[in-house]
């Protein structure tokens, strides 16, 4: 399966494993406010089903990620340009499942659509990446499977009620928000999302040796940042483990 | 006074390399031997490890605030969007 690319600006291509005979041209308004001609799926009921299904599944409970993504890397910040985004991107994924197997990894190949779509149509770069192939981000999930154990967290409640106020969010979040673009949207595709150094390299299109010297200089500037905020939580953490 | 061996250095530089599934499962085992036995190096891994869940945690509480409406709209948007297309 391929990540599908616009090649003509604000039209839908046939790119990806969308059959174009399956499919007839229908207008209608897309993302940030302009209009465009969609392929209109053709695909049996059975078909149609089985995408639901997955979109349900493995898609909807990315929706939150996806928007930070746009929001962080993509939309400097504006949440209505980034909800135009990941719509289109959604549909763009939707049409392109036919190949889909339920249960791979999915994040990466959603955040290379959208990250195509917005170079492609938003930004209208002229050296902007054609396709990636699905096969390309399913490998990744074997190479989890092979490794260790990930070590675990100490006692899953310890910090929890300090975590979860919203203060302490404030504080991470205006650390993060200090580090340059390229650095922060590489911590929170680590850090957060969990993506292995490959997915966020194709991700962002740069090798993965910025990605690793990019990645250990975030952390580094972010632990500076978060100092004193780190060091009561060290203690919250080492009083627990006592009591 | 903490003692820092050629052994600490090693498991020090691999880290991050640890914590980001970049070992192989051989240099992950002998990476966490190590922290089996040195006190020192087992409070690192364990600041790291805590760093981490903290910027995870942090985040996806702010973020399940700001998008959390966006995200629903979304969903609904594209399930009649996806019905339509029929």
């Amino acid at each position: 399966m391929e990540v599908p690319v616009n090649k003509e600006e604000g039209h839908a291509n046939e790119e990806g494993n969308i059959n174009p005979h399956k499919e007839q041209q229908v207008e209608e308004s897309t993302a940030m406010g302009r209009r465009r001609k969609r392929k209109e799926l053709r695909i049996s009921e059975e078909e149609r089903q089985r995408r639901l299904r997955i979109f349900e599944k493995e898609i909807e409970p990315l929706i939150n990620d996806l928007l930070r993504f746009a929001t962080t890397f993509l939309t400097q910040g504006n949440i209505d340009d980034a909800y135009d985004l990941v719509q289109e991107t959604l549909l763009r994924a939707f049409e392109s499942l036919d190949t889909y197997k339920e249960g791979t990894k999915i994040k990466a190949w959603l955040y290379t659509i959208m990250r195509n779509l917005y170079i492609n149509e938003y930004r209208k770069r002229k050296a902007a990446p054609q396709t990636v192939t699905y096969e390309e981000y399913s490998t990744f999930k074997s190479d989890d499977d092979d490794e260790g154990p990930p070590p675990q967290m100490t006692p899953a409640g310890d910090m929890r009620k300090e975590v979860e106020s919203s203060y302490l969010s404030e504080e991470v979040v205006r650390a993060l928000n200090k580090l340059p673009e390229e650095f922060r949207i590489i911590v929170l595709l680590a850090d957060v999302d969990e993506l292995k150094y490959e997915e966020i390299a194709k991700i962002l299109g740069i090798p993965i040796g910025t990605v690793r010297s990019r990645l250990h200089r975030a952390r580094r500037m972010l632990k500076k940042e978060l100092k004193e905020y780190a060091k009561k939580l060290y203690r919250i953490e080492d009083k627990s483990s006592k009591d | 006074m903490e003692t820092v061996n050629n052994a600490c250095l090693k498991f020090r530089r691999l880290l991050e390399d640890a914590l980001d599934g970049n070992l192989s499962p051989e240099e992950y085992k002998s990476f966490i031997k190590h922290a089996t036995f040195c006190p020192a190096c087992h409070r690192k891994l364990r600041g790291e490890i805590m760093f981490r869940k903290l910027l995870q945690r942090a985040l996806n509480q702010k973020q399940q605030e700001l998008f959390h409406d966006k995200a629903q709209q979304l969903i609904i948007s594209i399930k009649q969007r996806i019905y339509h297309q029929r």
